[in-house]
């Protein structure tokens, strides 16, 4: 009689055990890609620069600061758009250097983008076909990463609320200032 | 006629745009470079492949893929670096690794558990 029991309910248990399984991993959304660079150093890159004439924005540049936050944004995306007024107010940190990836813009576009909304960044890098961002695993901007010493601790995908400024960035930023 | 090669001709133009790109690979090499397309997931779009996908991003990444072949990377060292700037995630095969033993040999084991039973219940059921 004990075994009967057993033979009935041992698919019983294993079919919850598996649900509970496969339910925890359906609610990770894997759209939100964590990045491959999380506690790596930064990437090789060298490109160059939209408004310092013959100066170019690499590697160099984003180890040189003790913390860094480079932000992949372009004229036509909208959503970087509304974050511009968040990476103003985080350039008014003492002690973060804020840089900038412009992704497939056009020139004119880019520097009006930045003469109307202001400049938050120490300096721009010019990625005209996407290419040079490909090794920041860049897929759909804007996208900000946050470097400490030159090891990339954090990147963001979208833009960055308000919510998010103050429940994720900043606390971040608070560990390591 | 003239419909003809004005349709020939539009056909032509539309599809240039992929065959300019493909221009400089050996057949050899274009035959390589499909085969990775296949094998690489479109982030954007997640459950095709950049083979499958027009975005923008599946685009990139086939030209990067081109460029690779025929700077002479081999098909590892491209895969590779893809994992590098995206992640396990961008391969549509994940590579065996300890993280994902249970997805690998997890079915081979279930066979092999459910035929054990099965051939116990029926030596039972014989006696």
């Amino acid at each position: 009689m004990k075994n009967l029991k057993l033979k009935y309910f041992l698919p019983v248990v294993i079919t919850i055990v598996f649900v509970i399984f496969f339910s925890q991993l359906l609610k990770k959304d894997v759209t939100k890609l964590s990045s491959q660079l999380i506690e790596k150093p930064v990437p090789t890159f060298n490109m160059p620069t939209l408004l310092n004439d013959n100066q170019s924005f690499s590697t160099i540049d984003v180890i040189a600061s003790d913390i860094a936050l480079v932000n992949i944004w372009s004229s036509w995306c909208i959503p970087c758009r509304s974050e511009h007024e968040i990476l103003m107010l985080l350039s008014k940190i003492e002690g973060i250097d804020l840089y900038g990836i412009n992704y497939k813009d056009n020139e004119d576009n880019a520097l009006d983008f930045i003469n109307k909304l202001g400049n938050p960044f120490k300096k721009i890098g010019v990625d005209n076909n996407g290419r040079s961002s490909m090794v920041w695993g860049v897929y759909g901007i804007p996208e900000t990463f946050i470097i400490h010493k030159g090891t990339v601790i954090y990147k963001h995908i979208g833009p960055i609320h308000m919510n998010e400024l103050e429940e994720i960035i900043l606390p971040i930023l608070g560990d390591i200032l | 006629m003239k419909v003809k090669y004005i349709v020939f001709f539009i056909i032509f133009t539309m599809s240039s745009s992929t065959s300019f790109a493909n221009m400089k690979m050996t057949s050899e090499q274009n035959d390589r470079a499909i085969e990775l397309y296949k094998e690489t997931r479109c982030l954007v779009c997640q459950s095709q492949t950049i083979y499958d996908s027009n975005s923008e991003l599946a685009t990139d990444l086939k030209l990067f893929i081109q460029e690779e072949i025929i700077s002479g990377k081999s098909d590892d060292e491209i895969k590779t670096q893809l994992i590098n700037n995206y992640g396990e995630w961008i391969l549509m095969t994940p590579a065996l690794s300890k993280a994902n033993y249970i997805l690998w040999f997890g079915p081979v084991i279930f066979l092999v558990f459910g035929i054990i039973l099965m051939y116990k219940y029926i030596i039972r059921k014989n006696k």
